[in-house]
């Protein structure tokens, strides 16, 4: 508030002073104006900006590797929460953050949500009291309310550069992106958010870091950006509702009624409806909540929810597609939907939206990595059902690998026992180990077809040496990113009785993905 | 170097070979000897490839006269599968005439992609009767023989054939017997000859691995191909622009039946192939083979090889037998072993076969779904539709957001679940000249669009 007053101020001290001056002399007033606007902004926000350092375990071709990366984020209330990209410290086990004053402080993950490519993590209290240090907090603005043109500045640390700060201007204030750019690992994001696009530089570890108007106010969330003069950030209304979930439930839950959208466009004399009366229903997903309420492909969505449904231009579908995600997951919506110029109204039980993953099982001794089939991979891969085995990864040179088994592979049954999810197999496995089985069929689905794999295990071995760092094709250099820590030491079996560390896909590393702008 | 420079080199090699050293030479004299003896029996095919999008090209391949009534065999490479039948037109042979070109009309008679040729008639009347070569059945080669075979230069080089020298370095006797050699050989579907003028073979293509098991470099490589692999081919000539059909039981997703798996189902010594996917409708299916059945040997033949032959040995067992024929195979289900006869199916058609409708008003082009669609795209036996084949860019159905490979099901909302539907609902519509026609469309595996096609009359 202060702030807007004193930009109100400088605005009206110009007004006055410009009167009767020259064209030269107005210009550099405007531009010193400015640089005060700036500074005041940046002021408000930059005590508040941190440097993120990730740490976290994940598989690669089935190789349990700890890598690290870093990022920005941005303190947002007295007790520490710093709001950061997903694709920072989503799945972070071990996070640092450096503070304005060039301190480092402990942090611990609140919660994140992929779909929005966002997490919330907390600063270790004691520690900051422990070591006197104190920090400030930044204010949210309303991005609802920005407009294309306004002046905003992009705070972080680009490239691990810390107290690096960009400006520019909006560009686009509701630009929408839509799928496609998947967050490494495959995980989706970008479906149910809006994204403020603008010209300000953001560049690798500036993700996580605000995007902040001339009155100091946080209005986005800095993610994606590459070159070009194209960034983007997600909207502040948008984190704002995923922040209050995460803090009150650790997560953020979301909704599908299992169907895909298409605009109506100039289709409306075709399926007899209103120039902007539904949008239709192109696919139905065979055992979601749109099949089991009986709608068809083709048929006309028109209202959901007591809400008319506007879809004739792709834009709008983003709408709908939101409203939807955002119904309580396992409540009951009424639907009315268009068949052959005849209205019907159906009854959608809605049912909670999964992600692509979910927690990662490393079976050491075969060599293999596998996880659970959730719907939505199971929608994503044409898989049939969610039963059986998801294999992630697979080790070269030990015992899966050898017998055949690849990434993708669907394990149905361990001898003649069938898998339907990870705990019959971790079950499974365990008791091939107890008897020291040294031969194991598996029998695994890929594409249709059904695959016989015999893997010889070795149990006189005892603990595999060290597996020997393979030449693989180096990484992109990337400035903020460390080489991983400890590659190629041996693998830990998971302990008895205690999940795995949760792998990751997403880049630890601030890296904001590739900007191919769409939409 | 240019390719054509390379062989003028070796062409150029070979004549002062034979000039120089005729007496001391006698391997030159001998190459000599072969060349006159070929040369009269080699033709230029020619023939051009209709581009869906309206260009077409002119393709030149070597070809060798085979019989006394002109029929001429060539690479059955120069027709791929990939393109339909229908693209391929004007056929003809190309000859040299004293310093000139003559070009003589020719019918495609067909090919068969498992012996690797393809045949033409000449049918100008006014073609000359030209010397057929005659191929040596059972004359062998071994590792170390000098072979000859034959090339061609372009079109401004009036075709001038080239001779290519080479020596067989080894023989490949899986999944089916070659001789590969030592440096290039001439074009595929040429004549292979030994020093003393046998012909022992063509030129054939297959694949290798020319890496190691931990770097595979897979490659086509030329190599010898044996008379005997194309011999029954050349005594039942295919007709009418058919390819043949291979025998076909209709089983997919086969894996080996490793020495390991061999003794974790107590084999023994036995080796065999595991069917992963029993395709709907195919011998296999309708005989009663089941998924997991083990292929343990065929028509009483064991399957044998190493690991990483097994599948290609069994495939090839049965591609070698004749459509119809009835096969029992030895199958291991569930600890037991059985006998289930199967008579072979003729291979489905391939996508290029596949028939056909094109509209060059809408600049689109269908045919009718195969079972490769099926098996690709993992669709079930109940989905039916026709597939995109061609989009005219920026035509009217291109422009529409249709998509190569989509599987159009509806036409403005009525089933078209095969071609021959799909053309008569088509044409119907299009006698209403419809402002839009609106398609349902199947994209990728599952997902489903409504595609709007405006009419641009």
């Amino acid at each position: 508030m202060r702030t807007s007053v004193l930009v109100a101020l400088a605005v009206a001290a110009t007004a006055v002073g410009v009167v009767g001056c020259s064209e030269a002399e107005r210009a550099r007033q405007v531009y010193t104006d400015l640089e005060t606007a700036i500074k005041i902004a940046r002021d408000q926000v930059y005590p508040a900006t941190v440097r993120v350092d990730a740490r976290r375990e994940e598989y690669v071709d089935g190789k349990k590797r700890r890598t690290g990366g870093n990022g920005s984020g941005v303190i947002f209330d007295e007790e520490g929460h710093i709001l950061t990209n997903f694709h920072v410290a989503g799945r972070a086990d071990e996070l640092t953050v450096v503070l304005f004053s060039k301190e480092r402080v402990k942090a611990r993950l609140v919660g994140g949500d992929p779909w929005t490519d966002l997490a919330v993590i907390q600063i270790d209290l004691d520690e900051v009291k422990e070591k006197g240090l104190s920090f400030r907090h930044a204010t949210f603005g309303d991005s609802d309310a920005i407009q294309e043109g306004e002046s905003v500045l992009a705070i972080g640390s680009p490239f691990g550069l810390s107290r690096s700060i960009s400006s520019g201007i909006i560009s686009c204030s509701d630009r929408i992106l839509g799928s496609g750019m998947p967050l490494p690992g495959g995980l989706e994001t970008g479906l149910f958010n809006t994204w403020l696009q603008t010209d300000a530089a953001i560049n690798p570890g500036n993700s996580g870091g605000p995007l902040v108007d001339l009155r100091g106010h946080v209005v986005g969330i800095n993610t994606r950006g590459g070159g070009n003069d194209l960034s983007f950030a997600v909207p502040i209304n948008v984190a704002k509702d995923v922040v209050r979930q995460i803090l009150e439930n650790g997560k953020v839950t979301r909704s599908t009624i299992g169907l895909a959208l298409q605009p109506l466009q100039d289709l409306e004399t075709f399926f007899d409806v209103g120039k902007t009366e539904g949008a239709i229903i192109s696919s139905v997903e065979p055992v979601g909540p749109a099949a089991k309420a009986g709608i068809l492909p083709q048929d006309i969505l028109i209202e959901y929810d007591g809400e008319q449904v506007m879809g004739r231009y792709p834009e709008q579908l983003f709408y709908l597609r939101r409203r939807v995600s955002q119904t309580p997951a396992g409540a009951q919506v009424e639907a009315k939907i268009k068949r052959a110029g005849e209205v019907r109204t159906v009854t959608l039980v809605t049912e909670e939206l999964t992600t692509v993953r979910s927690e990662e099982e490393n079976l050491d001794k075969w060599g293999l990595v596998g996880q659970d089939i959730t719907e939505r991979l199971a929608q994503k891969e044409k898989l049939p059902d969610t039963r059986g085995v998801y294999v992630t990864g697979v080790r070269r040179g030990e015992p899966a690998q050898e017998a055949g088994v690849e990434d993708r592979d669907v394990i149905l049954s361990v001898g003649t026992k069938e898998i339907t999810n990870i705990e019959d197999l971790r079950r499974e496995y365990k008791a091939t180990l107890a008897a020291k089985q040294e031969r194991v069929l598996l029998k695994v689905r890929r594409g249709q077809g059904v695959v016989p794999v015999l893997m010889k295990i070795d149990y006189a071995k005892g603990r595999k040496p060290a597996p020997q760092p393979r030449p693989k094709p180096k990484p992109e250099p990337s400035a903020e990113e460390p080489a991983p820590e400890k590659e190629g030491a041996p693998e830990k079996e998971p302990e008895a009785g205690k999940p795995p560390e949760p792998s990751d896909d997403s880049g630890a590393a601030g890296e904001p993905q590739a900007s191919a702008a769409r939409g | 170097m240019s390719i054509r420079m390379f062989v003028m080199m070796l062409a150029g090699l070979v004549v002062a070979m034979a000039a120089a050293a005729a007496d001391a030479d006698p391997v030159g004299d001998q190459v000599r000897q072969v060349y006159d003896k070929v040369v009269p029996s080699t033709v230029i095919v020619t023939f051009y490839i209709q581009q869906e999008g309206g260009e077409r090209i002119n393709a030149h391949v070597l070809g060798t006269v085979i019989t006394d009534d002109n029929v001429i065999m060539f690479a059955s490479a120069a027709i791929p599968s990939q393109v339909a039948i229908s693209q391929f037109q004007d056929f003809g042979i190309i000859v040299n005439e004293g310093d000139d070109l003559a070009e003589y009309k020719a019918d495609y008679l067909g090919k068969d992609d498992q012996a690797q040729v393809a045949f033409l008639k000449v049918t100008d009347a006014k073609a000359p009767k030209l010397p057929a070569l005659v191929f040596d059945e059972g004359a062998e080669v071994g590792v170390g023989d000098a072979v000859v075979s034959m090339a061609n230069l372009g079109e401004p080089d009036a075709f001038t054939r080239v001779v290519q020298v080479a020596r067989v370095a080894a023989r490949i006797e899986q999944p089916v017997e070659t001789y590969l050699c030592t440096s290039g050989l001439g074009s595929p579907g040429t004549p292979v000859l030994t020093l003393d003028g046998k012909t022992v073979g063509i030129v054939g293509l297959v694949r290798l691995n020319q890496g190691t098991n931990a770097q595979p470099k897979w490659s086509l490589a030329q190599v010898v191909w044996p008379v005997e692999r194309f011999i029954e081919r050349l005594k039942n000539l295919p007709k009418g622009g058919k390819s043949v059909r291979q025998a076909w039981v209709g089983v997919h997703t086969l894996t080996p039946i490793t020495k390991e798996l061999a003794e974790y189902f107590n084999l023994g010594d036995r080796r065999g192939v595991v069917v992963g996917q029993v395709i709907e409708d195919s011998p296999a299916d309708k005989a009663g083979i089941k998924a997991e059945d083990i292929i343990l040997a065929v028509a009483g033949e064991p399957i044998s090889g190493t690991e990483g032959q097994l599948v290609e040995n069994f495939m090839n067992n049965i591609r070698q037998r004749k459509v119809g024929e009835k096969v029992p195979l030895e199958v291991w289900r569930e600890g037991k072993t059985r006998t289930v006869t199967l008579a072979l199916g003729p291979q489905p058609a391939s996508a290029a076969e596949a028939e056909r409708y094109a509209n060059t008003q809408f600049g689109l082009t269908v045919r009718e779904m195969v079972v490769g669609d099926r098996l690709a795209r993992e669709l079930p036996k109940d989905e039916t539709g026709v597939v995109v084949a061609f989009l005219k860019p920026a035509g009217w159905a291109a422009d529409g957001g249709l998509q190569g490979g989509d599987i159009i099901k509806k036409v403005q909302d009525q089933d078209t679940p095969n071609l021959a539907t799909f053309k008569k609902v088509f044409q119907a519509e299009l006698k209403k000249k419809p402002a839009e026609v609106v398609l349902f469309v199947l994209r990728g595996k599952k997902d489903t669009h409504v595609v709007r096609i405006e009419a641009r009359w």
